[in-house]
């Protein structure tokens, strides 16, 4: 900083000479001093051990102050939307004397830079939008119906609701074996009240290169780039980072075509990634003709396989693989909030250790364990902290023991408050928490854990009973059930699950998994009480809905893949459930054959 | 930044400099501009909040006040390129109005469970990890001299700028920036005085207590 211009104070005004140059000496650090002054100051502290001691002092203090700086805070995701409600809120009070008017242009532009980006793998899905859910099978044609501009015209149906415009993403394998990154941008939905309703939302594809079938795909916080975990057919999996290619255009084109139709290259098997030019796809009057050929995902398990000892391998256009020959375990896998970090949970596929965190830092080559007891699985984040878990011997047998790490210096504390928590998935306010308690049992399938007779819970996250500390052993409050507010989703054993809070902390979405195919589960949406924080799971949103592991939830949109044989139709598809203050509704994608959403 | 907002706010959005927000089409205006102004500074504003009061929920909350404030009062920033000197003004003068009322207002406690009411556990050990010395000495400093070393220091505000925020004189900016570092060059001596004072009385302690053990052990 500079400040010129000081007004220089009589030299006869000062108390005394070491008060002049100490105050010479400070204010010297903003900007030059009078010549006067300086000359003067500079003989002062020549012989004046003291002032010179003061003025290196100023001097360090405003190193130590600037240090602070790198300790930048991150605001809640949902603060714009609370500071635009609030706005809008002002803005029709003073508008009641002249009538309503729109100001959804408010909302909608900054959702879309800051909202978590959803990302669907869905094979053989020539996917060309989203279309709002007809609640019941219309007599005839009823996707081309839903598609055709005309039919729109033809037969009103009621008003879809309109909800903040958010742009949705996911990935579309073809039958050449190629994938292609699709988006569409979502403003109105079904109204769960007054379904069937027509609308469309063309989609905009990008094709990019997978090396191997794409299990889970991760995509970042700015949108930029996606985190996709692939293997072939084995659990063994590579994790590679895909830069993506901005649109090249904000309107998508709505002029019909089949996009399975579109032959495009095949997937060089050599280039794990890379991305390749923007190919729009236009929204179909007719259904697709010919049912999907490609094959599902040959190894769609839960845990993709991820790098242990990672190998850089950037391509031409920046895409990295940050991890290979590992085994992915759980379902956390995700960005930080502040999108600098990524983590995830996993073993080496040689079976050699147990499970620890892994992080990639956005921009460096090759993700890291940060954990290094084979025994830890990530839980989630808080802010850019990591939440995890480890496995402890108790007097009742092994139990999770949860803590934070700081993934830049891997300093890890202990929360023995929190008792026995596995895996916890902690609310933006850090409030509550879902996480498991109970025991852990030997995993069958490789060395690590899995819950064994125990509960998932949503529990309190506060201080609770004691303090934290950094001794070895976490202590469980007196009665933890009690002490923690503990609410049962569901008794043990659970195979696996995913459990996801929306930035505002009101939306809980909670997977798990089937116990015959770990791969489909029940997802469920709980309204989460803004005043206590309470979650009343005898009244979901969405109650046990049939859906692939994997799944988004951010600014007012919850998506979820249906597989295959819950559709009806023979496909599976995407699912979007959006809520606003004025409601909520559905939306959903042409059929198609399923593997993972994320 | 500033170039980028006076393009933005200057002439693609129309935007009317000294424009009262009263009619429908001032409010849009107002409304969009205050939406790029957030894109752009929210995080340093709630940084600089947060640095000033050290509390999460409420520098987000002031933050929202802040920028609140600024669409109502859109009509009093005569330039665009002065958007965020002015905007730390707003957030600086409502940091001051909450510390204010902070000491005269007596809290009654919140008995019942709140979301967000006790701090989590993380945001506990957090806190431990990163309360050091220099951060105790600001809090000891008087506010508008904190103000004013954060503006300065971490916040990177220009002469011009700090005095626009403090809403002072460019040469009682500076003055006050100077005060400030000689208080906290005081209060930072003090911190590090009574550490090292807390540090020799645990050391004198645990030497006591090794020397009892000794003796009972002899005896």
């Amino acid at each position: 900083m500079s400040v010129r211009g000081g007004r220089p104070r009589r030299p006869d005004a000062w108390p005394d000479p070491h008060a002049r140059a100490r105050f010479r000496a400070a204010e010297r650090l903003d900007g030059r001093l009078d010549p006067g002054e300086e000359t003067w100051l500079d003989e002062h502290l020549r012989w004046c051990v003291e002032c010179r001691a003061a003025a290196a002092e100023y001097a360090s203090q405003r190193l130590e102050l600037r240090a602070l700086a790198d300790r930048q805070p991150v605001p809640p995701r949902d603060l714009w939307a609370r500071t635009a409600a609030a706005i809008e809120r002002e803005a029709s009070f003073r508008d009641r004397t002249r009538g309503r008017r729109s100001r959804r242009f408010l909302l909608a532009p900054y959702a879309l830079v800051t909202s978590a980006l959803a990302v669907a793998v869905v094979v053989a899905l020539s996917s060309q939008g989203f279309f709002v859910r007809p609640a019941t099978p219309q007599p005839s044609g009823p996707i081309t119906a839903a598609f055709s501009p005309a039919a729109i015209t033809a037969n009103p149906q009621p008003t879809p609701l309109v909800v903040p415009k958010q742009e949705v993403k996911w990935i579309t394998k073809d039958d050449n074996g190629d994938y292609q990154v699709s988006s569409a941008t979502i403003d109105e939905v079904c109204s769960t009240d007054a379904r069937p309703c027509d609308t469309t939302a063309p989609s905009e594809n990008h094709q990019v290169q997978v090396d191997g079938t794409a299990q889970t795909v991760v995509g970042s916080r700015d949108g930029q780039e996606i985190v996709v975990f692939s293997g072939n057919g084995t659990p063994q999996t590579n994790v590679s980072v895909l830069k993506l290619q901005p649109g090249p255009g904000a309107s998508p084109t709505p002029s019909p075509s089949d996009t399975s139709a579109s032959p495009s290259p095949p997937a060089s098997p050599s280039s794990p990634v890379t991305t390749a030019t923007p190919r729009p796809t236009p929204t179909p009057t007719a259904p697709p003709s010919a049912p999907p050929t490609a094959s599902p995902s040959g190894s769609p398990t839960p845990s993709a396989s991820v790098p242990i000892t990672s190998t850089p391998s950037p391509s031409g256009d920046g895409s990295v693989q940050i991890a290979h020959d590992v085994i992915v375990v759980g379902q956390a896998a995700s960005y930080s909030s502040s999108g600098a970090w990524f983590a995830f949970t996993a073993r080496p596929a040689n079976g050699s250790t147990g499970p620890d965190i892994y992080v990639w830092r956005v921009g460096d080559p090759e993700a890291h364990p940060v954990t290094t007891d084979h025994r830890s699985e990530l839980g989630s984040w808080s802010v850019d902290t990591i939440i995890g878990s480890t496995a402890v011997e108790a007097a009742n047998g092994t139990v999770g023991a949860a803590f934070i790490l700081d993934p830049a210096t891997g300093k890890e504390t202990l929360l023995p408050q929190t008792g026995n928590a596995w895996r916890p998935s902690v609310d933006p306010f850090g409030s509550r928490a879902v996480y498991w308690t109970g025991r852990l049992d030997a995993r069958t399938d490789g060395p690590g854990f899995t819950p064994g007779i125990g509960e998932l819970v949503i529990g309190s996250w506060g201080t609770g009973t004691s303090a934290p500390t950094d001794g070895p052993h976490p202590t469980a409050p007196r009665n933890q059930k009690v002490d923690r507010h503990e609410t049962t989703i569901a008794d043990g054993p659970v195979t696996d699950w995913d459990a996801r809070w929306d930035e505002t902390g009101t939306r809980l979405a909670v997977w798990i998994a089937d116990k015959g195919d770990p791969t489909i589960g029940r997802l469920t949406l709980y309204a989460v009480n803004p005043l206590d924080g309470k979650v009343d799971i005898r009244k979901p949103l969405i109650d046990g809905r049939t859906a692939k592991a994997g799944f988004a939830i951010a600014k007012g949109r919850l998506i979820w893949a249906e597989p295959a044989s819950a559709g009806g139709s023979g496909d599976g598809r995407i699912l979007l459930y959006a809520w606003t203050d004025k409601g909520s509704g559905e939306v959903e994608t042409v059929p198609g054959q399923l593997t993972v959403i994320r | 930044m500033v170039g980028a907002l006076e393009d933005q706010f200057g002439r693609s959005r129309g935007f009317v400099r000294g424009a009262a927000v009263s009619g429908a089409w001032e409010r849009d205006a107002a409304a969009g501009f205050v939406e790029d102004l957030f894109a752009a500074h929210h995080g340093e504003i709630y940084a600089y909040l947060i640095r000033m009061l050290r509390d999460p929920e409420l520098a987000a909350d002031l933050t929202q006040d802040a920028f609140i404030k600024a669409y109502r009062n859109y009509d009093t920033l005569e330039k665009p390129e002065n958007a965020r000197a002015w905007l730390y003004q707003i957030a600086h003068r409502v940091a001051l109005d909450h510390i204010r009322r902070q000491k005269i207002v007596r809290f009654l406690p919140w008995t019942g469970e709140s979301h967000g009411a006790a701090p989590s556990t993380e945001r506990l050990v957090m806190d431990a990890h990163l309360s050091g010395d220099l951060q105790r000495a600001l809090d000891r400093i008087p506010e508008r001299q904190r103000a004013a070393l954060l503006l300065a220091e971490l916040h990177d505000l220009t002469g011009l700028e700090l005095a626009a925020a403090l809403g002072v004189s460019h040469v009682a900016a500076r003055a006050l920036l100077t005060r400030a570092r000689e208080s906290l060059r005081q209060a930072l001596a003090s911190e590090r005085a009574a550490e090292a004072d807390a540090e020799a009385t645990a050391d004198s302690a645990a030497m006591g207590a090794n020397e009892r053990s000794r003796s009972g052990g002899a005896r």
